[in-house]
C-alpha cells in the first residue's frame, strides 16, 4: 500500500519517530493529504512548536480542536473538494486534568484525587504521561466526533513501548488485586484471600521501611481515591488499545537520513515488528538536499567538475569585478559537489534502514526543503511528495 | 591533569540534556573518548531502555553493569526495573523479601506508575557509581556521564527533592535523595550541559530548561554545546561575487553554474538562520556557548569522535 491509499483508506494513522526529524511537520502533511482527498479529518500533535500553528495558518495551536482554513489553498488540480481538516496540540497537563474530571464519579472524589501529592507526583512525571495522555485525546477524538481519519503525532521514543503500552499501563495500576493488598476492605475470607492480605501486609510493612510512612499513607489513599475511577479507566483504556490494532490502523515510521535517527528508527520498527504491530510505510524526511534549482525534487548524489576551463573562459569576461573567476566558479562548484556527496551518504543509510522494512510497506523520501515550512502553501508542497499530485 | 582546556572533565558528573535528535548521545560518546585519550577513566551511564551507545560504539549489548564498548570509554544503561531490585536489596534486611516484593506483578505496576520510585533507585545507583574505588584507593569512574533522555526528564530528575519534599517523611529514602542533591548542586561536583541544534524548537527548549532551573539552586551549569553548526566553505571573494557570477552564467546560459550559484545561496541562508538561532541562545542564556560543527551524514569512527571530543572540551566549562 502506497501512503496515498492508506492516507484515503485508513481511519487512524499514527506517526512514530525518534525526535528531531520533523515528525509532526509530516504528521500536519499527512493530514492536510487527507483533507485534500476528502476526508474530514483532525491531526493531533504533541509538539508546541509555534511554527507548526504557523504551517496550518492558525494563529495559535492548543487543547482546544480548530479548524485549518484549508478554503484558502488552491483548489485540486482534479476539481474535487478539500475536506475539513481540524487540528489541536495536546496539552498534557490540561488533558490529564480533564481526564480525571471526565472519570470522577462526583466532584468530592475529583477533589481528593487533585489535592493528593503523589497524584500531584505522578501528573508531574512528564516523561511517561506524555504518551497516555497523548492516547487519551486520541480516544476524545475518535469516540466524540465524525472523523473519517485521526493523525496522531507520538512523542518522540527510541521504542514503541511507551504508545502502545500507555493505555493500558494506568489501568493495570488500578488492577483489582492490586488495590486488594494495599486497602484495608473488609476482613479476608478463605485461604487465598488470607495469603493475599498477609502479602500486602509484609509488603507494606518493607515499604514502609524504605519509602517512610508518610509516603506509604499517600499512596494508600491515592489507591482509595483511584479505585474509584477504575471502571471508567479501564473501558476506555481498552477502546484505545483496541483501536490502535485495528487492521483501519496504520503505523508510519518517520526518520531522517541521519544515522542517529535512522539507527533509532530501525530499534522503533524491530520493537513495532516484536509487538507484531506492522510498519504500513516509513517516511525519510529531510532525506536529501536539493540541488537542481529547476527540479527540487530532483536527487542529485553525484556531480563532477570536468570543464572548469571552459566554464571559466566562457563566464570570465562577464565577471569583471571578479579578482580570479576560475577559483571563484571552483569553489562553488565545489561546494555543490560537496552537497551531492552527502546526498550520496544520505542514500546509503536511507538504503540501510529501508532495507530492514517489510517489502510491502510504502517508502517515500523528502527533501530537505531551502526554507522550512512556513505556510499551509508550504505544507501543500510536503504533502505533494508524500503522496504525490 | 587539570588543565582550563578539560575544566568540564574535572568534575564528578557531566550531566547532558537536549531535545531528542540534536546529538546529545554522539557528543556524550565524542566527550568520553577524549576524557580517556587524556588518561581518564570515564564512565557513560544511560537512563531507560535506550542503549544508544550501542550503534555508536558497535557493541551488542549494554546492560546495567559497566562494560567496556572500546576506545577507553565504559557504558552501562540504567533500567529503572533493575535499578530498583537493586535498591530494595540494599534496603530490605531479608534477600527474600525484597526479591519477592520486586518480582511481584501488582508492585512492578506500583513502581511502573509511580515515577519518584524509579527516579530515586537510579540516583542511588549514580551514587553507588560515584563511590567505587579502585584497589589503589583512587576512584574507579571519573568523569561520569549521564545522559538525559529528555528535557523534561532532567527536570524531574535535579527537582526530585521538592517533588518528594511534601510526601517523605524522614527515612532512608528521603537521606539518600537529600544527600544527591547536595552532590548534583556542588558546582565542583557535576555539570549539567545543554545541547541544541542551532533551529527554534530545540533553541526555544534549551532557553526554557535554563530559565526554569537557573536560580534554583539544584544544579550548576557548564556549558551550551550548539551542535551541527553550518558550515560553508566558500571563499569571501566568493561570496562576495555571487550576484555577478548569476549574472554571467545568464548571459552564457549556463545552467549549471546557476545552480551552483543557488545551492550557495541556501547553503549561505542555512547558515544565516543557524547564526540568527545561536544569537536568540546568546540573549536568553548567560552561559558560554561551545560551537560544534556539521560534520558529514556518516557513522564516526574513533579518530571523529576523538576529534570532536577534543573540541567540545576546549572551552567548555
Amino acid at each position: 500500500m502506497n501512503l496515498d491509499k492508506i492516507v484515503r483508506e485508513q481511519s487512524l494513522i499514527v506517526c512514530v519517530g525518534p525526535g528531531g526529524v520533523g515528525k509532526t511537520t509530516v504528521s500536519a502533511a499527512v493530514g492536510l493529504a487527507g483533507a485534500r482527498a476528502g476526508r474530514k479529518t483532525v491531526v493531533l500533535t504533541i509538539d508546541p512548536a509555534r511554527r507548526l500553528a504557523d504551517a496550518l495558518g492558525l494563529p495559535g495551536l492548543d487543547d482546544e480542536i480548530r479548524p485549518v482554513p484549508v478554503e484558502k489553498l488552491p483548489p485540486r488540480d482534479d476539481g474535487g473538494t478539500t475536506a475539513p481538516l481540524h487540528a489541536a496540540m495536546v496539552d498534557t497537563a490540561a488533558s490529564y486534568a480533564s481526564l480525571i474530571r471526565r472519570i470522577s464519579p462526583d466532584e468530592a472524589t475529583h477533589q481528593r484525587i487533585l489535592d493528593n501529592r503523589v497524584f500531584q507526583a505522578v501528573s508531574r512525571s512528564l516523561a511517561r504521561s506524555h504518551a497516555y495522555v497523548a492516547m487519551e485525546r486520541l480516544y476524545d477524538a475518535m469516540q466524540n466526533h465524525d472523523y473519517d481519519l485521526v493523525v496522531l503525532d507520538t512523542p518522540p521514543a527510541r521504542n514503541a513501548l511507551d504508545i502502545l503500552d500507555a493505555p493500558m499501563s494506568l489501568a493495570n495500576f488500578l488492577d483489582s488485586r492490586f488495590v486488594e493488598w494495599f486497602l484495608p476492605g473488609e476482613s479476608p475470607k478463605g485461604i487465598r484471600d488470607r495469603l493475599i492480605a498477609s502479602g500486602g501486609a509484609v509488603a507494606k510493612r518493607m515499604l514502609g521501611l524504605v519509602t517512610g510512612k508518610k509516603l506509604l499513607d499517600e499512596i494508600v489513599s491515592f489507591l482509595e481515591a483511584f479505585a474509584t475511577l477504575r471502571e471508567g479507566f479501564v473501558a476506555r483504556a481498552t477502546r484505545v488499545d483496541q483501536s490502535l490494532r485495528e487492521p483501519s490502523t496504520s503505523f508510519v515510521l518517520v526518520s531522517s537520513a541521519n544515522p542517529a535517527s535512522a539507527d533509532d528508527a530501525a530499534w522503533l520498527r524491530h520493537d513495532l515488528q516484536r509487538r507484531k504491530v506492522p510498519m504500513a510505510g516509513v517516511v525519510f524526511n529531510q532525506s536529501y538536499l536539493p540541488l537542481q534549482p529547476g527540479d527540487p525534487l530532483a536527487r542529485v548524489s553525484s556531480l563532477r567538475d570536468d570543464d572548469l576551463d571552459v566554464r571559466a573562459a566562457a563566464l570570465a569576461p562577464h565577471m569583471a569585478g571578479v579578482a580570479d573567476p576560475s577559483a571563484v566558479l571552483s569553489n562553488l562548484r565545489a561546494l555543490r559537489m560537496e552537497a551531492a556527496a552527502e546526498n550520496a551518504r544520505f542514500d546509503g543509510i536511507v538504503e540501510g534502514l529501508s532495507a530492514e522494512i517489510e517489502s510491502g510497506s510504502a517508502r517515500v523520501r523528502a527533501p530537505r526543503f531551502d526554507d522550512e515550512i512556513r505556510d499551509l502553501e508550504g505544507l501543500l508542497r510536503l504533502v505533494g511528495v508524500l503522496v504525490g499530485g | 591533569m587539570e588543565s582550563p582546556q578539560s575544566a568540564l572533565l574535572q568534575r564528578r558528573f557531566v550531566l547532558m540534556t537536549g531535545k531528542g535528535g540534536v546529538g546529545k548521545t554522539t557528543l556524550v560518546a565524542a566527550l568520553a573518548v577524549h576524557a580517556a585519550s587524556l588518561g581518564m577513566r570515564p564512565l557513560v551511564v544511560e537512563l531507560g531502555h535506550r542503549e544508544s551507545m550501542r550503534s555508536v560504539f558497535g557493541v551488542d549489548d549494554i546492560g546495567f553493569k559497566p562494560r567496556d564498548v572500546g576506545l577507553g570509554v565504559h557504558a552501562m544503561s540504567v533500567d529503572v526495573d533493575v535499578a530498583v531490585l537493586d535498591y530494595m536489596l540494599e534496603h530490605i534486611p531479608s534477600k527474600r523479601v525484597a526479591k519477592s516484593i520486586v518480582q511481584n506483578k501488582v508492585l512492578e505496576r506500583l513502581f511502573a506508575a509511580m515515577p519518584a520510585v524509579g527516579e530515586i533507585a537510579t540516583i542511588n545507583k549514580l551514587r553507588q557509581l560515584e563511590a567505587e574505588t579502585l584497589p589503589s584507593g583512587q576512584r574507579r569512574w571519573g568523569p561520569i556521564f549521564v545522559d538525559l533522555d529528555a528535557t523534561g526528564h532532567a527536570l524531574m530528575f535535579l527537582e526530585l527533592r521538592s517533588v518528594i519534599d511534601n510526601i517523605m517523611g524522614a527515612g532512608p529514602m528521603k537521606r539518600l535523595v537529600e544527600e544527591t542533591a547536595e552532590m548534583l548542586a556542588d558546582p565542583d561536583t557535576t555539570r549539567l550541559c545543554l545541547v541544541a541544534t542551532p533551529a527554534e524548537l530545540p533553541v526555544t527548549e534549551t532557553i526554557e530548561l535554563y530559565g526554569k532551573l537557573q536560580g534554583q539552586g539544584t544544579v550548576t551549569f557548564g556549558s551550551v554545546f550548539a551542535n551541527r553548526m553550518p558550515q560553508v566553505a566558500l571563499s569571501d571573494e566568493a561570496k562576495a561575487s555571487l550576484d555577478q557570477v548569476e549574472q554571467a552564467a545568464r548571459a552564457v546560459g549556463r545552467e549549471d553554474v546557476l545552480a551552483d550559484v543557488a545551492w550557495a545561496r541556501v547553503a549561505l541562508a542555512q547558515q544565516a538562520a543557524a547564526q540568527e538561532q545561536i544569537g536568540r541562545l546568546r540573549d536568553n542564556v548567560a552561559l558560554p556557548i561551545v560551537e560544534l560543527p556539521q560534520l558529514p551524514a556518516a557513522r564516526m569512527d574513533a579518530e571523529v569522535l576523538g576529534r570532536l571530543g577534543a573540541l567540545a572540551a576546549g572551552g567548555a566549562a
